[in-house]
């Protein structure tokens, strides 16, 4: 879904300074900011530590209050309750309750939600799904790892099919391949329309998703932007192409000389990057069905992501999909058809790495087998995941259209 | 409501899962009922269901009580400082929901734990009336397992004897300095009321008792029980004392009993029944005593307690429940103290806070009563001649201010009704219902809903 003019957010002269018992002023964390988040768009909030980026989410989110300035979000001031419905949050760290379990750390948040029995189990089994943690299930949170705490985070954010996704550092604490799934999870739900601020200071998780930037430094926005506009190297112009011989790059650069002058000019094999090759690497162990002890992917983040992409009757249905679908009264899979599909293809689920998302996240594709993906790497190892999501946004946005016009 | 509910109900899990919650249990299931069963009686088997009763519901009261001040100020403390409540409050949640739903999964721990206390003592009562012999049963049934409604006489006015008094003793200068002229008034009119209770040998002293029942409103087999206390001279040491007593108007003979003699022991609060049929119509009831001792000693009955008149007003059951009802009420206070602290506070001030709130709601009565009757700063000012120091009496008008802020504990305590068979009536759990939880525990759960409204839940309180 395309980014709309719609401010969800708006920060506007924005300040926040942190006082004493006696209140007087001690720690300036905002000074002025102003900034604006659209409807449907990835904004990511970047700075070292101490640059205000969570001080200002926990002002968009009611829990701190502004010194001066004004900020809305959903057209509302943060402390109004009933626009909470419509956003989810991850914090910093989950900040889970340590005696519960997933299953009731997800049906407690559900409650608070309101929604009903049905609703909640659904929503509950489709998100213990989505971040890999079906199995565990049962066991306390004090007894998860920081990176299952962390997911089952991530799935209380999103019991609500909240339209606003407030993500502090959604990343932390996780291994390489939850990160990669967390990443793709962001693209799906801006696919969905979802609107997502994102605080991070891991540069490339920003870059991976983010169609617009702020870098904050002394509470202060120092760049605002698009990630194109903002990383984008104008003067200097890449030409890739494959299986190039040594000669015919030497004409080129020949010709470029000749017509240009004497600019430097350099011909190298770009690398792939460290992300991508990790994941290659896992993907193939996992391939080869290599046992381990430790996190498994999220098995069926596939199915939540692609919903709509497989035949309807075998896949079951992710939680936005159903609320899509629920408005035309279409009915919910039940609980026993989706055990049903679960053990239908649970080996194939998990030996789809995340890099198969990426591409095969049209919601009108057809799914892509392992064969096709290797393929596709191997053939185009130096491209990079930006211009991949690019390409990934675009097919998805051609699909949406035709699932909207069919 | 879901929404408070839902908090109810983790408050429940949270508080079920915690190991002091274990440890709790285990003493509730295990080291409760030991205690019961251990308790040895010193006396009449009324005398051993009395501790029973009384060991028991102090102890579940004592116990709920430190649990409450515990998990209510833990419960909202440990999740503002470890941040869950950032998760909490950033859904579609009021502030003054959270708290609710804490107060109300508070209670739901508390009443689970009380039933899981009050169920053994029941059971230990009932076995131990079961074993009793016929009479000793009948005894316990009337006097203690039973709700009984105390009425005590109609005084006479004796404004007039008490303003002759005090003018006689400011006349002779018998004024005493130390008193305001208030704490002076008060001494002169319970001197005056003990005059009037007073018995000379071979004198008769009545007391009229209005408001009662008609006998239609009693079942068969039913009694009155006329419970009654005399000091003599020297308080101190108990003498047996002839009395004869007479039930009933001379105008009336038909309900009129003929006079008996009972040898009383004096100090001792010591009872006798009668007849429910003796009661007149009207509702009204004369008693009389007479002096028939030979050692000629005057007889005296205090104006608090000299004597009064019992009747059945419902059964050890419900008063049982009632006396439930109205623990779980003083734990209900404790724990909107526990969570308004909660609201501002880290856990070691708040439990602290609270904890000292609780002991001076114990203390209340007392404190008080040392306020009104005691000089606190022993410094005359000669220049007033009568009554303590100006500053005196502004340190006195401060703790009466501060301890009338705390709920005085010992009127919300039914264990002394229910050790003494009286009833613990729904009129008394309402009253305790409307100014301990409402009104007292409400505004204190108001102030906390509003610190916490205003609350920035992100800035650290260190």
């Amino acid at each position: 879904m395309a980014t709309t003019n719609v401010n969800v957010i708006e920060i506007v002269e924005l300040e926040k300074v942190f006082t004493d018992f006696w209140g007087r002023p001690r720690v300036t964390a905002i000074n002025g900011i102003t900034l604006n988040v659209k409807q449907g768009e990835v904004f990511g909030l970047l700075g070292p530590n101490g640059a205000g980026k969570t001080t200002t989410l926990k002002i968009l989110l009611g829990l701190l209050f502004p010194t001066s300035g004004s900020v809305s979000v959903l057209g509302q001031s943060p402390r109004d309750v009933r626009i909470k419905a419509r956003i989810g949050y991850l914090p910093e760290e989950s900040y889970l309750y340590p005696f519960l379990d997933a299953q009731e750390t997800l049906d407690f948040y559900g409650r608070l939600f309101k929604l009903d029995a049905r609703e909640r189990k659904s929503r509950t089994e489709s998100l213990l799904d989505l971040v890999g943690l079906k199995i565990e299930r049962r066991r306390p949170i004090r007894e998860y790892s920081k990176g299952m705490a962390r997911r089952i985070g991530i799935a209380q954010a999103l019991i609500n099919d909240p339209d606003l996704i407030i993500l502090d550092e959604p990343t932390s604490g996780l291994d390489p391949i939850g990160s990669r799934e967390v990443k793709d999870l962001i693209l799906r739900l801006k696919q969905r329309g979802k609107t997502i601020l994102l605080c991070s200071h891991l540069l490339a998780d920003v870059e991976d998703v983010c169609d617009h930037i702020a870098i904050l430094y002394g509470g202060k926005v120092r760049r605002i932007g698009t990630v194109r506009e903002l990383l984008t190297r104008k003067k200097i112009t890449q030409i890739a192409a494959e299986g190039l011989k040594e000669s015919t790059a030497e004409k080129v650069v020949e010709l470029i000389r000749s017509e240009e002058g004497q600019k430097p000019v350099s011909v190298e094999h770009p690398m792939t990057r460290l992300e991508a090759f990790f994941l290659d690497v896992v993907q193939e162990a996992e391939s080869e069905q290599v046992e381990t002890a430790g996190a498994t992917s999220g098995r069926k983040a596939d199915n939540f992501l692609t919903a709509g992409t497989e035949a309807p009757a075998a896949a079951p249905k992710d939680i936005l999909s159903k609320l899509m679908t629920e408005s035309s009264g279409e009915d919910e899979p039940t609980p026993s058809e989706d055990a049903g599909t679960e053990s239908a293809e649970p080996e194939q689920e998990v030996n789809r790495g995340m890099l198969h998302d990426l591409s095969a996240g049209s919601e009108n594709d057809t799914p892509i087998d392992e064969e096709d993906t290797h393929q596709q790497i191997e053939q185009d190892p130096n491209s990079s995941i930006l211009n991949q999501l690019v390409d990934d946004r675009e097919n998805d946005s051609s699909s949406r259209d035709k699932e909207e016009n069919p | 409501m879901t929404t408070v509910w839902a908090i109810s109900r983790n408050t429940v899990t949270q508080a079920f899962r915690m190991k002091v919650f274990a440890f709790v249990g285990f003493f509730v299931l295990v080291v409760f009922p030991l205690l019961l069963f251990s308790l040895k009686s010193y006396g009449s088997p009324k005398a051993e269901l009395q501790i029973v009763l009384t060991y028991s519901i102090e102890l579940a009261t004592l116990l709920l009580s430190l649990l409450t001040i515990f998990l209510s100020t833990w419960t909202l403390c440990r999740e503002i400082q470890d941040r869950q409540i950032f998760s909490l409050d950033t859904k579609p949640v009021h502030r003054w929901q959270i708290l609710l739903g804490k107060w109300l999964g508070l209670i739901i721990v508390n009443a689970t734990l009380l039933l899981g206390m009050a169920l053994p003592t029941y059971g230990l009562v009932m076995f131990l009336e079961s074993r009793m012999q016929p009479d000793e049963r009948a005894e316990v049934r009337e006097e203690l397992l039973v709700g009984r409604r105390g009425v005590s006489p109609t005084l006479p006015d004796l404004s007039g004897d008490i303003r002759k008094e005090f003018q006689r003793r400011k006349k002779a200068g018998g004024l005493s300095e130390n008193l305001t002229l208030e704490q002076t008034y008060e001494e002169i009119k319970h001197a005056v009321f003990q005059r009037h209770q007073s018995v000379l040998y071979r004198f008769v002293k009545t007391w009229e008792f209005r408001d009662l029942p008609k006998p239609s409103d009693f079942s068969k087999g039913q009694f009155l029980t006329v419970r009654y206390r005399f000091f003599t001279i020297n308080p101190v040491i108990k003498k047996q004392k002839d009395g004869e007593w007479q039930i009933g108007h001379s105008i009336d003979k038909r309900r009129m009993m003929d006079p008996f003699r009972i040898k009383g022991t004096s100090t001792v609060i010591q009872e006798f029944r009668i007849p429910t049929d003796v009661l007149p119509v009207e509702g009204k009831l004369l008693i009389s005593y007479k002096n028939v001792d030979s050692s000629e000693e005057v007889v005296i009955f205090p104006v608090a307690d000299g004597i009064e008149l019992l009747y059945p007003t419902q059964t050890f059951n419900q008063n049982f429940f009632n006396c439930c009802l109205l623990v779980l009420q003083r734990v209900g206070f404790l724990a909107s103290v526990g969570l308004a602290c909660g609201t501002f506070l880290t856990f070691p001030m708040a439990i602290t806070v609270a904890f000292t709130g609780w002991i001076l709601c114990l203390l209340s009565n007392y404190m008080l009563e040392i306020a009104s009757h005691s000089l606190l700063i022993n410094i005359k000012d000669e220049r007033l001649g009568i009554g303590p120091a100006w500053y005196d009496e502004i340190f006195r008008q401060y703790l009466q201010i501060l301890f009338s802020i705390f709920p005085d504990f010992s009127y919300y305590n039914p264990v002394p009704n229910l050790a003494d068979g009286r009833e613990v009536g729904l009129a008394y759990v309402g009253a305790c219902f409307l100014f301990l939880l409402i009104l007292r525990g409400g505004a204190i759960a108001l102030l906390g809903t509003w610190i916490f409204h205003t609350r920035e839940l992100a800035k650290l309180v260190r």
